[in-house]
């Protein structure tokens, strides 16, 4: 029962994190059309950073000037947005914009413009592992036009702090010909039109020296930018099926060392072989892997009309995984997604490939003591659970392990009673190793189980599941629903279990785990039809698809409860609260669907790619 | 009139309970030039009648009389509903209902303590829910939680006797004193002597031959499917005398016999008189006297004697003042409301457990005991670190805003009138100068570099606080 | 008209009589241990007792085990433990191989097995026997009330800053510390004994100063009447306020000085030991703690779950002694291990074994004179399958509310086990 309260809150919670999230990308969109450009390389001809930054650089990231970033379609509606003028309107932000009002006034350049100007050509940033260094460089409209600005701005500082009794706050020192100011903790230098930050003075020193002196070893030279650049980088990078790449502007390219990352951070959780988290092994595994080995990782941030997607790549070798993981990559890294099934209006649908039985099986290898520990716990009561039937190797051994899992709003009768509190319903489907053998113990499994609910449920004063058995077509439904209680009047609405009605049902050799009934019939329908889409695009492992619009329609039938839930947890009076909620409606009514895809592509990379698509006006 | 006073402002201190004279305690406090309706009576009235008073009721009150402001406190009763909040409150129920968590049900009702327009039904619900205390660890039921807490709303300042009869077949209260099945053979005698030792009576006032015997008329008294049901094939039909009275017919008869016990006003009275009044010590049979006649008078009803309390000499003297611990209710409630605060109530209603008070989980049948029972390390320890928490939770608002604003619309610019603002609105006994130095030296020594917060930081480890 | 005085020689009277009920309270439990102190030694407040409770009914046959007994190797053919595996401590007697890390402390000499414990007519519901041994009675007749409950109630000081009892758990209050009047601190976790947001106590020895000021002034608000030598509620305040900052300012010190306490191991049940002995270690006046280890249950699969869970019993109790005995405190903390229920002697079809009855307790920490206490339960004479008790649980509880903290058993037993606790020896050498 808490466990349903806590799930909703916590189902609240992600999904206003992960609107949050996009607020700030989302900000940058610009105004006009984009040029079609994919190489931010373009922006760079005859000089480039590669070239002057030294070959102990572990991370090198390219991000598009700034005007492309302001100059998006969907900036002008963004700013109006009750959101975005909260935000803009907020003391915070107030207070700062004062303070820009006063510095644009001093040097007499409007900051976005500014900032335009700064970053004509490009911005690169990098960080070196030699002086634990991080170095910004942006390459401006002009020589001219920068030793004029920089000096302006120089100028202001110097006269901010007069006017507040503060010493001179500007050292300035000369490196080969080049003047650098040191302000606080940064160090500035002007490198013909390019402007350098960095943070330390040995950084700023080996930059300048090379490009002063071609001879140094550089970035260019080191070791592992040679494997970013060979196909697997670029063959990944920029294929979306849903839309095409024309219009696509490449906003941010990075690529990383990894292993020389590897070898700073040293043997931390996430780069140790046994993992101490269930959780954590169970979604990330054969991720884990790789980057416990891959050498590089490189990835970029594209951008259209249409939307915006994020892309990851990094080499992946069969070895690298041990035997222990090839519960998450299948046997010679085959594990590939079963289709899905096409559900209208799904919220999410999940397919991957994942045994779980052999995970279990091979929990001692996979964790440490602590986790087997709890496992082994676990084991014992999951075992009396299922009467008896061991769990790893009778209950998770008999699927298959390409897995699917469905979410989806449900719908109540109009004008009869129905839960206080609206959940999706879910469902779990995958495929039957033994088909006759298991659909009958599967059955009985699936009885001891509801009565066990019913049980413990009465114990706890819950209400009572009462179990019955349907057909579609020849497959047989087995559920049971919650029984109102004649005597109860349920003025506040039925209670949360009314959300369920546990469902096991059968399809050929398959297997559908729902959480309602309806939502089994409808998968159990759809799989019958003839027009059931079969199929899954090659090499991918996993793909997660979420509905903006399904998951907006499942949160408004809950307005109430999540402006209660806002109430109680902020303390906001209900006018503030249900302005708070209706903000995060209006964010995610900006999109339109989402995908996460991971992928072991011709096994040779793993590359994992996020999609937001846009609702387009 | 005038004349008779227990508000002498050079004696007031040192009388002793036992010395005030029972015909004057009671009778209506007037102001007087040496002794003017001002912010401290008002606060205290705040804080006994509800949950201390937030700077918009201590404007209010300071521009009208005691019993007005009594008759705000009672909201409700005087019929001023205020259906805004109400439909609020019950939005947030709703929600709360639904997902089946008793904790949360906590929330709710903090959210109604902080907000209510009538506070003074909230603070009686509060009493009511300590005197018939039901844990919801073992109802679990957390919907015959949320029903019974209404039920004590209803009943908070009406006939003690109805409210007696209602409780009596409350289904959680039935649950939690194992009395879902009260057959023939097997009388339980578990809800018979709780309610003559802790609901009417008090220990003493009645004989083991009369648990039995009450045992006997509830059999037949039943809780099936969460609803209580009279069930006459389990009804003990036989001969049954309780406390002298003979021939009783029935389970409802046998509570009427209980409550005609003449014990039991000065039961009901001395309990409300050391929830209103003080921790310490008992009051005398002929203090209560008149309490009890003015009881008996206006037909049990709960009101009439919490009203004589609020608006009483003894009261509005200023005698109460530091005379009782404050509960972690009490002082959780104040503090925000005295601080014009709002702030993450699922998480406040959890911080109130290891302080000692987690509303819907009594320790016991006997309810919270109250006073000195309040305090030990762990909970002292945990009553600090409440207010650092409460100051250091992202969702804690003054006003609406941050503290720094809060404290400028309140024109507090210096640190020496933040603590005399804080040392007014939230102690009930003043500094001595000496403590008002050493409070200033904890706040420029403490690790946070805020002084507004190290100050409310530092009061909270100062005895002071606690007392009400 | 006439000023009326306010005090009336009449009033003063009958005010003489109603005596502030805290106080009389107080009277009463004073009275009551003066009467029950036939207890055989004196009462010992430094002494200190930690109950774990093993939630589910440990196998307490797979924890002591008779490995060569051919009737243990009938009835556990495939749950079995091997002889050349077992930790032998006696003649064909020996612990569960995860229990190594207990080693240290057998050869101490600082454990004890009291066999074959329980009571009579065993229930097998996990809440009904949980129940008896933490209420120490039979039938639900009245109102929750448990063991130690009982014993604060009788021997809960006001002066004494510290709650008697505390439970250490996320879990909810056990019924043993349930009693009218009684409320006992559940501690989750440590931060919840340590205040929050530093503050350098300047002058924080004048509030000693300042509480005896305001006992000098009884006229100050806040003071109390009455009994004399009450302090007024102010005083009362002030005192634990000082009482709690200077025990959290230890624990700071002990905090400071053990930054990473050495050889406890990572489990729930460690963490729990831990934070008793950091309270003890900052001189927390508390005598009775009270933590459980839950999972005990083994229906199925056993031998895994029940392994993991001895050996983190096991190894949380040695780190727990050990550091005791580093810090000079092993004289005076005793660990004292209980499970609801054994188990059935034979095992089940699934690789487990169900609700049984008779099983051992132990005692660990200061230096004990037997290992083994009782007999080790016959494997023939069985009741409906389950082994037969020897001991009275009450038996156990009384040996350690009377021997070890000098106190009288009698109304937190709701009975009197005195003979039988007596006849343990579980703290004397038999003569």
């Amino acid at each position: 029962m808490v466990l349903y309260q806590r799930g909703l809150v916590f189902f609240c919670r992600v999904l206003s994190l992960g609107v949050s999230c996009l607020l700030p990308t989302t900000r940058a969109w610009p105004q006009e059309t984009p040029s079609p450009s994919v190489e931010v390389a373009n922006h760079v001809e005859s000089e480039n950073p590669r070239d002057w930054l030294p070959n102990s650089t572990v991370l090198y990231a390219q991000i598009a000037p700034v005007s492309e970033w302001m100059e998006h379609p969907l900036r002008e509606w963004l700013v109006e947005t009750e959101a975005f003028k909260k935000i803009w309107r907020s003391p915070e932000v107030m207070k700062v914009r004062g303070g820009i009002t006063v510095a644009e006034f001093a040097i007499g350049y409007k900051l976005d413009r500014l900032l335009k100007d700064l970053t004509e050509g490009g911005v690169y940033v990098a960080i070196d592992r030699e002086t634990k260094g991080l170095v910004v460089l942006t390459k401006t409209k002009g020589e001219e036009w920068l030793s004029k600005y920089l000096e302006k701005a120089l100028d202001y500082v110097r006269k901010d702090a007069k006017s507040k009794n503060q010493p001179e706050p500007i050292e300035s020192a000369q490196y080969r010909g080049i003047e650098g100011y040191k302000l606080q903790n940064g160090i500035f230098a002007a490198i013909g039109p390019w402007l350098m930050f960095t943070n330390q003075g040995e950084l700023a020193k080996a930059v300048i020296d090379r490009t002063v002196d071609p001879g140094l070893p550089t970035l260019r030279q080191a070791r592992w930018t040679a494997i970013t650049d060979t196909t697997w980088v670029r063959g990944a990078s920029g294929t979306n099926q849903d839309r095409g790449t024309a219009t696509a502007s490449r906003l941010v390219n990075f690529e990383v060392d990894l292993a020389t990352v590897r070898s700073v951070i040293g043997q931390n959780d996430l780069f140790s072989e046994q993992a101490k988290d269930f959780g954590a092994e169970l979604i990330l595994g054969g991720v884990l892997s790789v980057l416990r080995n891959a050498p590089v990782v490189a990835g970029s941030l594209d951008m259209d009309a249409s939307g915006i997607s994020i892309e990851v790549n990094a080499p992946s070798e069969e070895p690298w995984f041990a035997e222990s993981r090839e519960y998450y990559v299948g046997p010679s890294v085959s594990g590939r997604a079963p289709a899905a099934p096409k559900i209208v209006d799904s919220i999410a649908t999940l397919g991957t490939y994942r045994n779980l039985s052999e995970m279990w099986l091979r929990a001692g290898d996979l964790f440490n003591q602590n986790v087997n520990d709890q496992l082994a716990q676990a084991d014992n009561t999951l075992t009396t659970l299922f009467s008896g039937k061991d769990f790893g190797t009778d209950i998770l051994g008999a699927i298959e392990p390409e897995l699917q899992l469905i979410a989806k709003q449900q719908s109540f009768p109009e004008g009869g009673l129905h839960p206080t509190v609206q959940l999706p319903a879910f469902a779990f489907v995958a495929k039957l190793k033994k088909p006759e053998v298991m659909r009958r113990e599967l059955k009985r499994i699936f009885q001891s189980f509801v009565g066990f609910l019913n049980i413990t449920g009465a114990q706890e004063a819950q209400p009572q599941l009462e179990l019955s058995m349907d057909r579609v077509g020849d497959n047989p439904v087995y559920f049971a629903e919650y029984v109102r209680d004649a005597d109860r009047p349920y003025e506040n609405g039925l209670p949360i279990q009314f959300n369920f009605s546990p469902t096991l049902a059968f399809l050929g050799d398959q297997v559908i785990l729902a959480s309602s009934v309806t939502l089994a019939r409808e998968l159990l329908d759809e799989s019958l039809s003839p027009s059931q889409a079969k199929g899954s695009p090659p090499d991918v492992h996993t793909l997660l698809r979420l509905d903006a619009t399904a998951l907006r329609a499942v949160l408004e039938s809950n307005e109430n409860a999540m402006i209660a839930q806002n109430m109680l947890e902020k303390g906001h009076s209900r006018a503030e609260a249900k302005r708070e909620i209706e903000t995060l409606l209006g964010i995610l009514s900006l999109f339109r669907s989402g995908t996460v895809e991971m992928s072991f592509q011709n096994k040779a990379s793993l590359s994992l790619r996020v999609d937001a698509m846009i609702e387009s006006k | 009139m005038s004349e008779k006073r227990i508000d002498d402002t050079h004696a007031r201190v040192s009388h002793k309970l036992s010395e005030i004279d029972p015909e004057i305690a009671w009778q209506a406090w007037q102001p007087s030039p040496e002794s003017p309706w001002n912010g401290e009576r008002a606060r205290l009235l705040f804080r006994r009648g509800g949950f201390g008073a937030s700077p918009e009721d201590l404007e209010y009150a300071l521009k009208h009389s005691p019993s007005q402001v009594v008759d705000r406190m009672l909201g409700d009763f005087v019929g001023k509903r205020n259906d805004e909040f109400e439909r609020e409150s019950s939005q947030i129920a709703s929600s709360v209902r639904a997902g089946g968590d008793a904790e949360r049900l906590g929330a709710w009702w903090l959210h109604r303590m902080l907000h209510s327009p009538s506070p003074l039904v909230e603070k009686m619900t509060l009493f009511w829910h300590g005197h018939f205390a039901t844990g919801a660890d073992k109802v679990t039921d957390s919907e015959l939680m949320y029903a019974q807490n209404q039920l004590f709303r209803t009943h908070a300042l009406g006939d003690f006797r109805e409210l007696v009869h209602a409780i009596s077949k409350d289904a959680a209260m039935l649950i939690y004193l194992d009395s879902e099945s009260n057959r023939k053979a097997h009388p339980n005698e578990n809800y018979a002597r709780e309610l003559m030792e802790l609901f009417c009576l008090g220990e003493g006032n009645y004989s083991e031959h009369d648990v039995q015997e009450l045992a006997r008329c509830f059999t037949g008294w039943e809780v099936r499917r969460k609803m209580f049901r009279f069930n006459p094939y389990q009804h003990d039909s036989g001969m049954k005398s309780l406390l002298g009275t003979k021939d009783i017919e029935s389970g409802e008869a046998a509570i009427d016999v209980v409550l005609r016990h003449a014990e039991m006003p000065f039961f009901v009275v001395e309990k409300l008189f050391r929830f209103l009044v003080c921790d310490e010590p008992r009051p005398s049979r002929s203090l209560l006297q008149p309490l009890v006649n003015r009881f008996i008078e206006s037909g049990y009803k709960t009101e009439s004697v919490v009203r004589q309390i609020l608006e009483s000499e003894l009261m509005l003297s200023l005698w109460p003042v530091g005379k009782k611990i404050r509960s972690p209710v009490e002082l959780a409630v104040n503090l925000i409301r005295g601080l014009d605060a709002t702030t993450n109530l699922d998480r406040l209603a959890k911080a109130l457990k290891p302080l000692g008070q987690a509303l819907f989980f009594p320790p016991n049948v006997k309810g919270w005991d109250g006073g000195r029972a309040w305090i030990n390390s762990s909970t002292l320890i945990g009553r600090s670190n409440f207010v650092v928490d409460l100051l250091g939770d992202g969702n804690t608002r003054f006003h609406g805003g941050a503290l720094d604003e809060w404290l400028k619309s309140q024109r507090i610019s210096s640190l020496d009138g933040w603590m005399e603002w804080l040392s007014d609105s939230l102690l009930a006994v003043p500094l001595k100068p000496d403590e008002q130095l050493r409070w200033k030296e904890q706040i420029s020594s403490s690790t946070n570099t805020n002084h507004w917060r190290a100050a409310l930081i530092t009061l909270s480890r100062n005895a002071k606080l606690q007392l009400s | 008209m006439k000023r009326r005085t306010f005090a009336t020689g009449a009033i003063s009277a009958a005010a003489g009589l109603a005596i502030d009920s805290t106080c009389q309270g107080r009277w009463m439990r004073t009275l009551a241990s003066e009467l029950h102190a036939q207890s055989s030694s004196p009462y010992r407040s430094d002494r200190v007792v930690v109950v774990i409770q093993l939630s589910g009914g440990n196998d307490g046959l797979n924890t002591v085990i008779p490995h060569r007994h051919e009737l243990y190797r009938k009835a556990r053919p495939k749950l079995g433990v091997s002889s050349t595996d077992v930790i032998e401590i006696a003649d064909g007697l020996g612990l569960h191989p995860s229990m190594k890390s207990l080693d240290r402390v057998l050869s101490d000499g600082r454990l004890s097995i009291v066999q074959g414990v329980g009571y009579d007519s065993p229930n097998r519901s996990h809440f009904e026997s949980m129940d008896i041994w933490q209420s120490c009675r039979h039938k639900k007749d009245r109102a929750p009330s448990g063991w130690i409950g009982r014993w604060i109630s009788e021997y809960q000081a006001s002066e004494r800053p510290d709650s008697l009892g505390v439970h250490v758990g996320a879990e909810s209050l056990p019924m043993a510390f349930l009693e009218r009047g009684v409320q006992v601190p559940s501690v989750a976790s440590l931060e919840q004994m340590r205040l929050k947001a530093k503050v350098e106590q300047v002058g924080s020895t004048d509030v000693g100063g300042d509480v005896a000021s305001s006992l000098m002034k009884g006229d100050e608000r806040g003071a109390s009447e009455g009994d004399d030598a009450e302090l007024g509620l102010l005083g009362f305040v002030e005192t634990s306020t000082s009482a709690a900052i200077a025990a959290s300012e230890r624990l700071e010190m002990t905090l400071a000085q053990t930054a990473a306490p050495t050889g406890f191991p990572s489990s729930r049940l460690s963490e729990k030991l831990q934070v008793i002995s950091r309270l003890i270690l900052a001189g927390v006046s508390t005598q009775i703690y009270y933590v459980t280890l839950d999972g005990f249950d083994t229906h199925a699969n056993q031998p895994a779950a029940h392994e993991a869970l001895l050996r983190q019993w096991s190894e949380a109790v040695a780190a727990f002694t050990d550091r005791m005995k580093e810090a000079g405190h092993e004289d005076r903390v005793l660990v004292m291990t209980f499970s609801e229920f054994g188990r059935r002697v034979a095992e089940n079809a699934s690789l487990g074994t169900d609700h049984g009855a008779a099983a051992p307790m132990f005692l660990a920490g200061p230096k004990l004179p037997n290992l083994l206490v009782g007999d080790h339960p016959s494997l023939s004479d069985l009741d409906d399958g389950d082994l037969k008790f020897g001991i009275d649980f009450r038996a156990v509880y009384a040996a350690v509310i009377e021997d070890w903290l000098g106190t009288s058993s009698l109304k937190s037993l709701d009975g009197d086990y005195r003979r039988s606790a007596t006849g343990l020896q579980l703290f004397k050498n038999r003569s």
